[in-house]
């Protein structure tokens, strides 16, 4: 039965491929809607998969890329990468003219060939070949055949049946011929919306998707464009056989192939570390020990060997040369904290300022980095272990609030990282400003900020005396004239907020138009960046990190002034946040001006966008109004 | 005897201080120093540099160049801890491979008082091969902490003749540094100090003897039997020695506004000049200027390429057909290799593929397509030349020879003019070349074999105009039009930046950072000919133009093309701002106020001047009625801002941010 259906495949793929592929060399036959809003055109993408066993699957890629301008030549999509477990068997590329004749072809051994070692990391296995091809006109067509066979099954190729903003596809297929009686599990997301065909159990079809345009604050692409993942229940990764039924499975065997074993330390930092930690009883105490004695030991260096950069350095090793990518550092805190006794988990996430899910109902390798979760009551404390400076349990702005695995001894399982709320990224601003009848400005400013606004401010402790002068004149770089005087800062990890002092004179803040003073009392919070304008917005909109600012002013007023006009009180409330100013009259040369502003986080429909800016315009008005002072004389 | 005394006691106060700088030898002092007393703000500091390169001498392969390359660098803190990583570059090219021979490195700590090494193993060694012709070799020090202090030496073995840039100055400052280079009388380099460094150390020049004991093998025929005899002479030789020691060399820093800190490093460039053999026969590689455009006018892949005419004598032939003028046919030839071969994004001032196969398939790197472009205007008997430039990333040739060029243009010469022209980039025009090529000055390589410098500045302002029209309505916004016009640089970026953009994205484009503002009839003219000046027009309607406080009206007259904000923050610079080229920026303001209100006041007429008239900024206001008429004019005729002159031109920029916030103020009448 079997042999029966390969012999179709084998006789009727090819003759359908050509009389299809004369017709996808030319330009001119790319229907009129795919060509709007896109710098290149998938014509035709055919992803084929053969598992042949456990250990070992087979990777076909054919495809016919219309490039239609200078933008369009990265997403030519000729660059393959390989390393030991991976080798190329089949590269070869050709290029039409608009008209569909070929004007060059390029063989295996004329591409070239270049290590993949990404900026931040030391070292790394993984090559990388490339076409390299100056286009010699626009639009041209490349046509594309790779076949790479894999000796390791724990990533089995997915499929984007649209590659991103500015790409359409006029056809895309994937297939997976599964001869190793391996179960395989698939997932598809958004297909319903896109029209995606299912031709049989491993087998889907695209057609006709148009190209998407990127816009200001939507969600990760992932979100809304067709996305399938797949992956083997039984797979093995350069030598290691591993099962993936769930992620409890799964998690097991990353744990117990990957990750257990590596944790041996030396009898002196275990006896080193115990003392330590001896006189504090509590956990959380512990491990706040571990983590200050792993963060003054080591720094973070990224070598990415073996194992396609999945298992971890050996904790001894990190122990001894003082230093590890994020793997190692986890794995020897945890090494450490296994020492005083308190439990802990390896946990593999998506790092990064965008919020990223590892997929709950989906068990398959994912995730870009690995922090550790300590468990505390209900909840956990997260300790990012590559930072040598960051407070105990921050993990604000590139693991928070998202679904993350982590390894317990009984297996792995989803859990959802700390969130930030909007009322604990706080940034309050308290000012005393003396101002003087020509209108120039003396002020003393104090910043305290908290939650994700802790890791936005505190970065300018580490800067030079200089440079940090001039991060303040770019903070505040609508006020000209700036002169920062002192600064002072006080980082206070054990309760996560950071505070500066900033003294300041600007010359001429105030305008002066004939015996009248101009200024916005709104000196040191100002709001700007108005998101843009679409006049046909076409995606949904996210606020990933809410946030709460809260500011208050004393400003004394020169002498022989008398306040002519101020403005009225402003109270907005908006599903997106609030904004709340005043400003009222302390005595006969003190005013005092009071703002907050909250921005929440949340997801919105594309319909609501105009409101959202409308919302974040009256802001940006209100924050530059002025009031008049008067001269008495 | 006093004087003995306070000799002695300065003796050993000297000696207490100064420091051994064998390796293994470091000190308790510098392991506990929590600072560069020089610079206290370094987070790191190279306490020693040692850097030789000189010629091993051995029967079987001859002269052998060989670098050591020595450092203990002292960590501070935790933003130091990159310098505990170094990368070695190593050439290779087939079987002619450098070698990195003799890697030893150390880290110490204090530990309870004591100092603890733990030295660098295998696996803190990486090579990564990146591509054919290059290796990195890495390693990253052991068990660093803040205050530790590492140490390391190597030797890299090169057959190669060329001496690599001896660095004298890093991003964190030296305390020690001696560096010298040997070379054996019979190699003859020329050597450089980079002329653009702030900081030049002393640099001594001696020439030493040298002896090599050189063994010979002797077989003589004597009837039946033949008698090997060995002897060993002595062979006597002068070398050239460049040495440098300085201390406390300051850190190469950055600063805003500039575009490669490289070019302001420190160091000594080497360039192979000639050989003379031991018999005093010479080999000359380059000495004088006209010399090397002699040179490489021979060379196949530069002089050669532009003998070669045949392969587009028909097309060309053809092109110019009706063409009459040599300005004509300058921008035929001009636009037919634009259009006919594109640049693969490959610099050089030799051809790649050839002239001939560069022009068959369609691509070339800058040689294939400027010595293509100079050899057909030659066959239109044009007084055509190719010019070697330097890019701006590759420093700026210091010394006769090739090795400091890398790229090249065509240079016409025609009535006391020089236009310069580029065909690697489809929005470059005569003598608007891309800006990676504008750099000092470039050397046109004449038919005759002489050569003849050019400056490369550009000389002619770019000239942007804009007239704005505004209409303030009864509720305060404002309606009106927008013409800009711009031309050469200006035109340039601006139809580059546009080339691939819908007509979504240029909208997009037009109405960011413009405030409120909703624009309409967007209409750009001559996006696609590069030879007439860009223009673009707008109607619009802006909703936050205004501010109104009381009943009073407060509108500034540049609208959203007003400088918000001063770019020059900092107090001082240690390196030029580099504008590229001169400019000259009008804006036509005409406002018409609403029904109702009357002018309270106006901002003022002024002129303010920049070094005498190098820069000048005029505001000229005038009041008609309900049309209030502005004009205002940017002019810098000088592109490079020097760094004595810098405070002057933050406070001219000062100045002309100040003006352009003014505002207007209406009243109710």
């Amino acid at each position: 039965m079997i042999k029966f259906y390969r012999l179709i495949f084998v006789l009727v793929f090819p003759l359908f491929c050509t009389a299809q592929t004369e017709k996808l060399l030319s330009f001119h036959t790319i229907p009129e809607n795919l060509r709007e809003n896109a710098n290149a055109v998938v014509r035709l993408d055919d992803n084929h998969i053969e598992i042949k066993s456990f250990n070992k699957m087979v990777y076909t890629n054919k495809r016919i890329v219309t490039i239609l301008n200078s933008s369009g030549n990265s997403k030519v999509g000729t660059t393959v990468g390989y390393d030991e477990n991976i080798s190329i068997k089949k590269l070869e590329a050709r290029i039409f003219n608009a008209s569909g004749e070929e004007i060059k072809k390029i063989k295996k051994n004329d591409f070239e060939d270049m290590s993949a070692v990404p900026g931040g990391t030391l070292y790394s296995d993984s090559r990388l070949k490339y076409l390299r091809y100056t286009p010699t006109e626009y639009p041209y067509t490349v046509l594309f055949e790779s076949e790479i066979e894999f000796n390791s099954t724990g990533f089995v190729p997915g499929w984007r049946p649209i590659e991103g903003y500015f790409i359409s596809t006029e056809q895309a297929t994937y297939h997976i011929s599964n001869l190793s009686g391996i179960e395989i599990k698939i997932k598809t997301t958004n297909f319903e919306d896109f029209k995606i065909e299912k031709l049989g159990e491993l087998s889907y079809r695209a057609s006709n998707l148009e190209a998407l345009k990127s816009e200001a604050y939507s969600p990760d692409f992932s979100q809304f464009a067709p996305v399938l993942k797949a992956t083997l229940t039984t797979f093995e990764m350069e030598g290691v056989k591993g099962s993936n039924a769930n992620w409890r499975d799964f998690g097991k065997w990353m744990n117990e192939s990957l990750v257990s074993h590596t944790q041996t330390l030396p009898a002196g930092v275990k006896t080193e570390i115990k003392n330590l930690t001896a006189a504090v009883p509590s956990d959380v105490e512990k491990a706040k020990i571990v983590y200050q004695y792993m963060q003054n030991k080591t720094r973070y260096i990224s070598v990415q060997v073996g194992i396609g950069g999945w298992k971890p350095m050996l904790a001894a090793d990190v122990h001894r040369l003082g230093y590890g990518d994020c793997k190692g550092l986890t794995n020897y805190t945890k090494a450490l904290l296994n020492e005083v006794g308190v439990e802990s988990y390896y946990t593999v996430i998506h790092g990064g300022p965008d919020i990223v899910n590892i997929d709950p109902s989906f068990s398959s390798i994912q995730g870009t980095h690995v922090i550790l979760a300590i468990p505390q009551d209900d909840d956990f404390i997260w300790l990012e272990c590559t930072s040598q400076t960051s407070p105990f349990g921050y993990n604000a702005n590139f693991t928070d609030d998202r679904d993350a695995l982590i390894l317990t001894p009984e297996g792995g399982k989803i859990v959802h990282t700390k969130i930030y709320r909007p009322s604990e990224n706080l940034l309050e601003t308290t000012a005393d400003i003396v101002l003087t009848a020509d209108g120039d400005m003396d002020a003393k400013i104090q910043m305290q900020s908290y939650g994700t606004q802790y890791g936005y401010h505190e970065d300018v402790q580490n800067k030079p005396a200089k440079d940090q002068a001039l991060h303040y004149k770019d903070y505040w770089n609508y006020i000209n004239n700036l002169d920062v005087i002192s600064m002072g800062h006080r980082n206070d990890k054990a309760t996560i907020a950071f505070t500066e002092d900033i003294s300041l004179r600007a010359k001429k803040y105030a305008s002066k138009t004939g015996d009248r003073l101009l200024l916005s009392p709104n000196v040191f919070n100002v709001l700007s960046n108005v998101p843009t304008r679409y006049r046909d917005r076409k995606l949904p909109f996210i606020i990933e990190r809410g946030y709460h600012d809260k500011d208050t002013y004393t400003i004394s007023i020169p002498e022989n002034f008398d306040i002519e006009a101020l403005q009225d009180d402003v109270l907005m409330t908006t599903p997106f946040g609030e904004y709340k100013s005043s400003i009222v009259k302390l005595s006969d040369d003190k005013l005092v001006f009071n703002r907050t502003f909250i921005l929440n986080t949340g997801a919105y429909a594309k319909e609501d966008y105009e409101a959202f800016r409308n919302f974040w315009i009256d802001v940006v008005k209100h924050d530059k109004s002025r009031i008049i002072l008067k001269s008495k004389l | 005897m006093k004087t003995i005394t306070c000799l002695l006691v300065f003796l050993i106060f000297h000696w207490s201080y100064s420091q051994d700088f064998r390796y293994g030898k470091v000190s308790t002092e510098e392991l506990q120093e929590i600072q560069n007393p020089k610079d206290p703000e370094a987070n790191a500091t190279i306490l020693y540099v040692n850097h030789k390169t000189y010629y091993d001498y051995n029967s079987n392969d001859g002269f052998v160049q060989v670098t050591d390359v020595f450092k203990r660098i002292k960590i501070y803190n935790k933003d130091g801890f990159d310098w505990a990583t170094e990368t070695i570059r190593v050439r290779e090219n087939g079987s002619k491979r450098e070698n990195v021979v003799g890697l030893k490195a150390t880290t110490y700590n204090l530990v309870n008082g004591k100092i603890e090494e733990t030295k660098l193993k295998k696996d803190g060694i990486f090579n990564e091969k990146v591509n054919k012709f290059l290796n990195n070799q890495k390693f990253t020090m052991p068990n660093i902490k803040e205050g530790s202090v590492v140490e390391f030496e190597y030797r890299i073995t090169s057959p190669y003749m060329s001496i690599d840039d001896v660095n004298l100055q890093y991003g964190i400052p030296i305390k020690e540094l001696e560096a010298s280079v040997r070379i054996p009388e019979y190699f003859n380099f020329n050597k450089f100090v980079n002329p653009r460094a702030t900081y030049i150390p002393k640099i001594n020049d001696v020439q030493v003897l040298r002896t090599e004991n050189v063994d010979s093998k002797n077989r003589t025929h004597n009837g039946k039997t033949s008698t090997t005899t060995f002897s060993s002479n002595t062979w006597e030789f002068k070398e050239n020695k460049t040495e440098v020691k300085a201390s406390n060399v300051p850190a190469l820093k950055n600063e805003e506004y500039v575009s490669n800190l490289n070019t302001y490093r420190t160091k000594l460039v080497w360039e192979y000049a000639f050989f003379r053999d031991p018999n005093g026969s010479y080999t000359n590689y380059a000495t004088t200027w006209d010399e090397v455009a002699k040179t490489i006018s021979k060379e196949s892949d530069f002089g050669g390429q532009l003998k070669q005419s045949h392969y587009f004598e028909e097309d060309v032939t053809m092109l110019l057909k009706d063409a009459k003028t040599d300005l004509e046919k300058i921008n035929l030839i001009f636009n037919f290799v634009k259009s006919k071969v594109k640049w693969n994004n490959y610099f050089g001032y030799i051809t790649e593929n050839g002239v001939k196969q560069a022009y068959k398939e369609g691509s070339g790197n800058v040689a294939d397509i400027n010595l293509m472009l100079t050899a057909m205007l030659r066959f239109a008997k044009i007084n055509a030349n190719p010019m070697l430039i330097s890019t701006r990333a590759n420093d700026i040739p210091l010394f006769p020879g090739t090795g400091g060029f890398n790229y090249v243009v065509a240079a016409v010469e025609m009535q006391n003019d020089v236009i310069v022209l580029d065909a690697t980039d489809k929005f470059s025009t005569p003598n608007v070349l891309p800006i990676h090529a504008i750099n000092w000055q470039g050397m046109i390589v004449k038919e005759s074999g002489t050569s003849a410098w050019y400056d490369l500045t550009p000389k002619e302002a770019v000239r942007e105009v804009v007239i704005l029209n505004a209409k303030i309505n009864d509720d305060f916004t404002i309606d009106g039009k927008v013409k800009h016009q711009m031309t050469s640089f200006a035109a340039k970026d601006f139809r580059s930046k546009h080339q691939n953009f819908s007509a979504d994205e240029k909208l997009l484009e037009v109405e960011k950072d413009k405030g409120e503002i909703e624009i309409t009839n967007y209409d750009i003219k001559d996006q696609h000919d590069v030879h007439q000046p860009l223009v673009y027009v707008f109607d619009y309607s802006l909703k936050s133009g205004v501010e109104k406080i009381g009943d009073k009206v407060f509108v500034t007259p540049m609208l959203f093309f007003a400088l918000k904000e001063n770019p020059f923050k900092q107090d001082k610079r240690n390196y030029p701002i580099d504008y590229i080229y001169p400019y000259n920026d009008k804006y036509q303001v005409n406002i018409m106020i609403p029904e109702g209100y009357a002018v309270e006041s106006m901002p003022e007429s002024m002129v303010v001047q920049f070094n005498d008239s190098e820069g000048e900024f005029k505001y000229i206001a005038n009041e008609n009625g309900k049309m209030l008429q502005f004009v205002i004019t940017i002019d810098l005729k000088q592109s490079l801002i020097l760094p004595e002159d810098y405070a002057d031109f933050k406070q001219f920029n000062q100045l002309m941010t100040d003006k352009q916030s003014e505002k207007i103020v209406l009243k109710k009448i």
